[in-house]
């Protein structure tokens, strides 16, 4: 559900950028070259990409260390802060060239963290599914990914119907990266509540295994405990 | 398995990994242009409303 959630939420901002790249044109850049505020709009959206794979090896490597769940819960709160911080930029008109380079900076950290959660969603329901049901419950990262995109069009059209040009430009525009914090604290929380059951239950049971990512942890050492038994003899 | 022979494995089929993550990028970035991009294509070059431009976009994901 996290995982779903996250992914869903990261492929609605990245789409709502672009479905609102016309308006955020005109808030963040000078309106005198509509051509040159467009360019610069998608030049934004473009280098946020470059970090990306950094983030997608810092995480997963982060992520085999520190615990799926820890490291999800995180990229969605650094995902979500950001994207939620993009909805306050005051406008160009206000602080002049801060407005783009912030709009940047934001962007950037939000790649940076989406990176890993994306992959992060898509292993840690691998590890944790069930094996009968393991394709199936991997498939939701590329459904979340998929609605992400369907929901900001959705929210796109009905904006741009409903609102006036200036309201776009004002407030309009804000509304879907401002919804995106109180959504990304949904989604950590979900994760929240299924580590506070699988304790409940491992209290319980007391067993290794139940720990998110100890099977996962132990195996490697007991296999190099046998491979150096092996050697020995 | 040693670990010369898993390279030598990797070594081996490695024109055929190249050829599959071209096509992968060539699909994801062809999907990610156009999904992205068309709405403001549709405005700038087709005068289409913002509106209308993304009712398009939300059809063609439904569809």
């Amino acid at each position: 559900m996290a995982g779903g959630l996250g992914t869903l939420l990261e492929y609605f901002d990245y789409a709502s950028y672009s479905y609102l790249a016309t308006t955020i044109a005109v808030v963040f850049f000078p309106s005198e070259d509509r051509a040159a505020a467009l360019l610069s709009t998608f030049a934004i959206f473009a280098l946020s990409f470059l970090v990306r794979p950094i983030g997608a090896f810092i995480w997963g490597s982060l992520g085999d260390r520190l615990g799926r769940k820890t490291i999800l819960a995180t990229t969605i709160l650094i995902m979500s802060g950001s994207t939620f911080l993009i909805g306050f930029i005051p406008d160009y008109t206000v602080i002049g060239l801060a407005a783009p380079a912030l709009l940047l900076l934001l962007r950037m950290t939000q790649s940076f963290s989406a990176s890993g959660e994306y992959a992060g969603a898509g292993t840690f329901i691998a590890e944790y599914a069930p094996p009968k049901r393991r394709g199936l419950l991997t498939s939701v990262v590329p459904m979340a990914a998929a609605a992400g995109f369907l929901l900001a069009s959705l929210m796109a059209t009905v904006f741009y119907a409903t609102m006036s040009p200036e309201f776009m430009q004002t407030w309009g525009w804000r509304i879907p990266f401002i919804v995106a914090g109180p959504l990304g604290i949904l989604a950590s929380g979900c994760d929240r509540v299924s580590r506070t059951r699988r304790s409940s239950g491992a209290s319980r049971r007391r067993s290794a295994s139940s720990r998110p990512g100890a099977a996962h942890a132990w195996r490697p050492r007991a296999a190099g405990r046998r491979s150096r038994r092996a050697f020995r003899r | 398995m040693a670990p010369t022979s898993r390279w030598a494995e990797v070594a081996k089929s490695l024109p055929s990994m190249i050829k599959t993550l071209l096509v992968m990028s060539l699909n994801a970035g062809a999907y990610y242009l156009l999904l992205s991009y068309i709405p403001t294509f549709l405005i700038e070059q087709a005068h289409m409303s913002e509106a209308s431009s993304t009712l398009v976009v939300t059809i063609g994901l439904v569809a």
